[in-house]
């Protein structure tokens, strides 16, 4: 049969992308021819090209989504054609396929004038597509595609013609890199690749400066192999989107968490996603996503934000309002989802409680937002640092003690009246935690939000856990990252979480070894890395 | 007037390499060279456009559409769940999304009467270059024979004369149904010998639907008529009519088909 079809030019449209869309159909019989018939037309489309029998691109479309026909060429490469034979197949063949190659399909002299313009440099702009007016079917072209909800579908025929005109092009970028603790950063440009399943490409705008990355230099806790790029606290722009990405377009304002997520493990199906057992990552078998001279780099986090882009899972980012400053967005991703996500989703705060904060960075000052935002009576801040504690009140801190001139437990138990009835540590040490464990009242949460060394142990009585003490901790916030940071920022536009208040300084990339010496020295809540 | 666009990398869709910082010089409607820019020579008055750093290619085809089809649920195919006049709103935007995606030329495999075709050609709203199968000629039971599952017939809100009936039986009702269809202006003959993904229970993608006899009195008919055919077929005995030597011998021009083995 496919034999006669070869001989007698009959032309296979193999419309895989209907396939594709009806494996997923509400009606269980259509979802199983769907299931068997992609495969065989895949199947089909191979013997197709073996024996010659002319194909064309076709959709089906027509209830799938329209503007989506692009896919086609993507699903047809999938199945085995290379990139210029998917481009052949939606041009020159489809046009001989419907009788009109004389008039379509190619740019020769004598064709009409029916051509496609698309951005050929994705790493610079954020519009995909486009058409300079002129000839009669152009300029036809030209004024819808200045409207901007197909950008994302180029943006798949981008990654084939990328293919195609590039092969073994990748995209560079600048990102800081670090290869040992206690040395410097190097900056240093990099290849990333292109976004792939279920990836997008992020155009990073801020990177916020995180105690657990300053964890990683000072102590080398980072994991091999090295060198890393660091960072994740970061909010940017979708700059383009892989084929299977159907949450986001290219143009969307995103915040990328490291709490991504399955979607499918049984934390994630009981909705506590920053604990996913199985964490996306890019297969074996699929090239690295960031390398320099062809050896893979590794993603602190799973999004390395001290970068120009980031390539990430499509379950690491949320999408925001447009009008929210990226730089406060970027603080929501870690310091503030983990500090008011461990009040309000972890501890869950009651009203008119007591609270006690040990270590007011920017995790901590954002532990005493939400328990202001929760509605404690009273929140006492403790620290080493005069100017931060002096910063806590500003936040919401009630009361503060420096634990270098008084005891620490004994101020807080004193203050408290007898202890509190919630304490969150945010240094990461076992030593910090024990204290957080002695400053609560009976039945009292402590909770351990601090990054702690690998080795370090909390020793604390036991005798006190019968009296319904809980020591327990919190990761990220115990965040819903995609349901909790839109709250937040609603939270900010309502005047309740400060942000605008947090950042006390701003660097660019390469000042990223700066960044790091004023955390070390205690004289910011946070600063951020600001590209452009 | 001359507008020459120079610049871009050109992949001009013979399956060439990508040639850099090309020139596609066009007159009118027409492209009358495209190649490397130092090759090219164009008048001193043409209007030239810079598009460097970007891909230029053969505008977009998409060999099988159903430009008209805003879903699958038995309401919408139909024509039930909303007026006619909203449908076509619909199917309009489609088009202009179609075409502001790099589809410049789009078969419809069925559901679009050419109204819309008429539409695009006057300017009246922007759409790609449409070819129009108009209707899916099936026998009872097929995919042009619009039974519910529960067993009821077409029972579609709106009767549209640009979109006759498609169910024909035995040769003869055939070659009656594909005059009616290219008189209502069909391009291409669009027929279906099997059933498919989305067909009701029992009508799968192996049951046949049309004899050799009648599927010869089709392409007979569509080719004596200077149409096309083209059809679905996806497994089964219903594989071997659009294939066979008997439908495709009186003609030089290809069917087309998408099949399995």
């Amino acid at each position: 049969m496919m034999a006669q079809m070869a001989e007698r030019g009959v032309f296979l449209v193999p419309t895989l992308t209907v396939y594709v869309y009806h494996r997923e159909s509400q009606s269980p019989h259509v979802r199983a021819r769907a299931r068997e018939l992609h495969q065989h037309h895949v199947a089909t489309v191979q013997r197709a090209l073996e024996l010659g029998v002319p194909i064309a691109a076709g959709t089906d479309a027509g209830g799938h989504g329209h503007p989506k026909n692009a896919l086609e060429i993507v699903y047809l490469v999938e199945a085995g054609l290379t990139p210029m034979q998917a481009l052949r197949a939606a041009t020159q063949w489809a046009a001989k396929c419907l009788g009109l190659e004389r008039e379509l399909g190619t740019v020769e002299k004598g064709r009409l004038a029916d051509l496609v313009v698309v951005d050929g440099n994705p790493s610079t702009t954020s519009r995909s597509c486009s058409s300079p007016s002129g000839s009669s079917s152009w300029s036809r072209a030209a004024r819808s595609a200045r409207t901007g909800a197909r950008s994302s579908r180029c943006r798949m025929l981008k990654s084939i013609l990328r293919r195609l005109t590039n092969p073994d092009r990748r995209l560079t970028m600048k990102a800081a890199l670090f290869y040992a603790p206690s040395s410097p950063m190097r900056i240093e440009a990099i290849d990333i690749a292109n976004p792939i399943g279920h990836e997008v490409l992020v155009r990073t705008a801020v990177s916020g400066v995180c105690h657990s990355d300053l964890h990683a230099i000072d102590r080398g806790s980072a994991p091999p192999p090295q060198p890393i790029v660091l960072g994740h606290e970061a909010a940017g722009i979708v700059e383009e989107i892989g084929p299977n990405v159907t949450e986001f377009q290219p143009g969307d304002h995103v915040i990328a968490c490291l709490s991504f997520f399955c979607g499918k493990c049984d934390y994630c199906l009981v909705g506590r996603t920053n604990l996913c057992s199985d964490k996306p990552a890019r297969g074996p078998a699929a090239p690295p996503r960031l390398s320099k001279d062809g050896r893979p780099l590794t993603q602190a986090a799973g999004i390395g934000a001290y970068a120009e882009q980031m390539l990430v899972h499509e379950n690491a980012l949320v999408k925001i309002r447009k009008d929210m400053p990226l730089d406060k967005a970027a603080l929501i991703s870690c310091g503030v989802i983990t500090g008011v996500g461990a009040v309000l989703n972890r501890a869950k705060v009651a009203p008119a409680s007591t609270v006690a904060v040990l270590g007011v960075g920017g995790v901590g000052m954002s532990v005493i937002q939400g328990a202001r935002i929760a509605g404690a009576r009273q929140i006492i801040a403790v620290d080493v640092v005069d100017y931060k504690l002096v910063r806590a009140r500003e936040f919401g801190a009630t009361d503060v003690v420096n634990a270098t001139k008084v005891d620490p437990v004994d101020t807080v138990r004193r203050m408290s009246g007898g202890g509190v009835d919630y304490t969150f540590e945010a240094i990461g040490f076992g030593e910090t935690a024990r204290q957080a464990f002695e400053m609560l009242r009976d039945g009292g949460w402590a909770t351990m939000l601090g990054v702690a060394p690998a080795n370090a142990t909390v020793e604390v009585p036991a005798a006190a856990l019968r009296r319904e003490k809980v020591l327990t901790g919190s990761s990220m916030g115990s965040n819903r990252f995609k349901v909790d940071i839109p709250r937040y920022i609603e939270l900010y536009y309502q005047g309740k979480l400060m942000l605008d208040e947090m950042i006390t300084k701003r660097f660019r990339l390469d000042q990223v070894d700066e960044a790091f010496q004023a955390m070390r020295e205690g004289e910011v809540i946070r600063s951020v890395l600001m590209f452009d | 007037m001359t507008l020459v666009l120079t610049g871009a990398t050109l992949i001009d869709g013979t399956g060439a390499a990508p040639v850099p910082d090309a020139a596609v010089v066009i007159d009118g409607e027409r492209i009358i060279a495209a190649g490397p820019r130092r090759g090219l020579a164009w008048p001193a008055d043409a209007q030239v456009m810079d598009v460097a750093g970007r891909t230029l290619l053969p505008g977009l085809i998409d060999a099988h559409d159903h430009l008209a089809s805003h879903g699958y649920g038995l309401a919408t195919r139909f024509g039930l769940d909303e007026p006619a006049s909203t449908a076509h709103m619909r199917t309009a935007r489609v088009l202009a999304e179609t075409l502001a995606m790099g589809y410049t030329t789009v078969r419809d495999a069925g559901g679009l009467d050419s109204g819309f075709k008429l539409a695009v050609e006057q300017g009246l709203i922007p759409g790609p270059r449409l070819v129009l199968a108009i209707q899916i000629i099936s026998p009872t039971g097929g995919i042009g024979d619009r039974v519910s599952p529960s067993g009821h017939g077409c029972c579609c809100a709106v009767f549209d004369p640009l979109l006759p009936n498609s169910v024909a039986n035995g040769p003869d009702a055939v070659r009656d149904v594909v005059r009616t269809m290219v008189r209502a202006g069909a391009d291409v003959i669009k027929t279906a010998t099997t059933g498919g993904a989305s067909s009701r229970p029992g009508h799968g993608p192996k049951d046949a639907a049309f004899s050799l006899e009648e599927m010869q009195a089709l392409v007979t008919e569509s080719h004596a008529l200077g149409r096309r055919v083209m059809c679905h077929a996806l497994g089964g005995p219903g594989l071997a009519p659009p294939c066979s030597p008997a439908s495709t011998r009186s003609s030089t021009a290809p069917t087309s088909t998408r099949s399995r083995r």
